[in-house]
């Protein structure tokens, strides 16, 4: 028995040691989840600003998924530009700045797009790496996005179903500093949702959702996203408070939980 | 004084702490860097199989005798098999059970999604889990920790060896730690019975390869509760499994087994020191679970 044993560890060991090292010699650094339709970009062979990378027609309203990686250490810039609304967004274009990141670290983004389609940019100098955008398109419930397209357009009171209201106010003129709106006192873990949309589209706005050992900050911004819908954690026992900033803002603020 | 010709309790002890800690700071380092499989490998091979190899050279003890290499009759080995292949429901369904408990009594920890694997990666990963890690594991465990153990009694050598394997899989969570436990007790009964680490490797694969598999599919269609069939198929496989490995006929000992079970009832102040630094220390990896399910870190 120990001959066997030997002989099964030994062979064990070849091809494992060989498997490790065909994997190594394959892995490039990225982690992309097979879920997403992979772009590869040689940053030795496209490089300049605003090279288009690739567009993307949307026949429908969409909820896109972008996980972005990269194993250069310089900073490039890629550039979503959506041919319709972004929902939650001022702008129809948002820009990442992307630096080095492999295995478990990206840049993770989902964004509520109208049918038409998008287009992905890169602005970046010559260098030795790769970039990799991964890329997953769903079609978006049409109650759903009917909901968050009424949200977009200023009708804030449109929470999803479950939800209750807990804050609303108008901005327009009020000046505050982390005040605190709603507080959450749990005696055991739960599972809580939250649904923050402002209709401000200047100014300074911030939600922010501070508890003893989990912190949810700038649910909400005038430019760069303006709906969090349905934002889910389990939270840990304790007490928790929903605070707000603003300054100079317009439009409107809602809050909804689901406990 | 003579060298004893077996491993003693303050030497599993060590062994086992120093293992235990070695694999979570080893996985910490090399998995996020080489990948899941190849940590697997890393584990079995430097961590759990190396320590009583590196005992045996260094005391000089026959391996063969000492880690119990001894064949088994064909219908030993069959019934190994069968008994491995049964009750891995069992332990399926009590890692869900407890898994469930968790997620919802205390908190599920926050993912950040499947990552994709490499076909190399899980090749590593299928191979380590059916083959190496049966074999690495009960040389670990049954071979060198029961047979330490063994001085005390040798149905004590393996209710105890079960223990510390189920213990030792808090480290895969601690939804693992039951179904080890109760996996570990059937393998410690096979080498009890058969005075053989053939038969519980073999049992150990059979169950591993069930979890390859069925465990993915299965997890799938538990994820939310757990199916009434699963229960029955649970309880009839730990019916079977436990009616074969009773009808497995105990093989001729080799007398050398129990020789020195008289030397060494009393277990060392290092021995005890260490079992104490152990059930601190994987007591703190349960806790430390707990609190990323609470969503502390």
């Amino acid at each position: 028995m120990k001959k066997t044993i030997c002989f099964i560890l030994i062979l064990s060991l070849a091809v494992g040691f060989s498997l490790v090292i065909m994997d190594l010699s394959d892995w490039d650094g990225f982690n992309v989840p097979s879920r997403f339709e992979k772009v590869t970009v040689d940053l030795s062979d496209q490089f300049g600003t605003d090279v288009l990378l690739f567009r993307k027609e949307l026949n429908v309203p969409s909820t896109v998924e972008f996980f972005i990686q990269s194993n250069d250490d310089s900073a490039k810039n890629v550039k979503i530009v959506c041919e319709s609304e972004i929902l939650g967004f001022s702008s129809n274009e948002i820009e990442y700045t992307v630096t080095k990141l492999t295995g478990n670290s990206c840049i993770a983004s989902t964004l509520s797009m109208n049918k038409g389609g998008y287009s992905v940019y890169l602005t970046s100098e010559k260098a030795e790496g790769k970039l990799v955008i991964g890329h997953q398109e769903k079609a978006a419930d049409p109650s759903e996005f009917e909901r968050l397209y009424k949200i977009h357009n200023g009708d804030l009171n449109n929470p999803p179903e479950g939800y209750e209201e807990i804050y609303s106010t108008s901005l327009a003129g009020k000046s505050r500093k982390d005040e605190v709106i709603y507080t959450l006192s749990l005696d055991t873990a739960r599972n809580i949702g939250l649904s923050v949309y402002t209709s401000a589209k200047q100014g300074t706005v911030s939600v922010d959702f501070i508890g003893e050992y989990s912190n949810f900050t700038g649910l909400v911004h005038p430019q760069y996203g303006r709906i969090c819908d349905q934002l889910e954690a389990t939270l840990a026992p304790g007490e928790y408070r929903m605070k707000l900033t603003c300054e100079n803002a317009d439009g409107q603020l809602y809050v909804f939980i689901k406990k | 004084m003579a060298k004893r010709k077996a491993p003693t309790i303050a030497q599993a002890n060590i062994m086992f702490f120093i293992t235990a800690v070695v694999t979570l700071a080893g996985s910490v380092f090399f998995q996020p860097r080489l990948g899941i499989g190849t940590n697997l490998w890393i584990n079995e091979f430097v961590y759990i199989l190396f320590p009583p190899l590196l005992m045996a050279w260094i005391n000089g003890w026959p391996i063969e005798n000492v880690y119990r290499f001894r064949k088994i009759s064909a219908k030993s080995k069959l019934i190994s098999i069968l008994s491995g292949f049964a009750i891995w429901p069992m332990a399926f369904t009590v890692s869900r059970i407890t898994r469930m408990l968790l997620d919802n009594k205390i908190g599920v920890i926050e993912s950040s999604g499947s990552l994709k694997l490499s076909i190399y990666q899980s090749l590593l990963i299928m191979i380590g889990t059916v083959i190496l890690a049966p074999i690495c594991e009960e040389i670990f465990f049954r071979g060198f920790v029961q047979r330490a153990y063994e001085s005390r009694g040798n149905k004590q050598g393996f209710v105890i060896a079960a223990l510390l394997f189920g213990f030792y899989h808090i480290l895969n969570g601690i939804s693992e730690v039951i179904p080890a436990c109760i996996l570990g007790l059937c393998l410690g009964f096979l080498v009890y019975r058969t005075g053989s680490l053939a038969s519980s490797m073999l049992f150990h694969g059979t169950a591993n390869l069930c979890a390859v598999l069925f465990g993915g599919v299965l997890a799938v269609h538990t994820s939310e509760t757990i199916p009434a069939w699963l229960y029955i198929v649970a309880l009839a496989g730990l019916c079977i499994s436990v009616a074969l490995l009773k009808s497995i006929r105990e093989e001729a000992h080799d007398p050398e087994d129990n020789e020195e079970a008289d030397r060494d009832k009393k277990t060392s102040a290092a021995g005890i020191l260490f079992l104490v630094l152990t059930a601190v220390y994987l007591a703190a990896v349960g806790v430390f679970e707990i609190i990323g399910r609470l969503g502390i870190v």
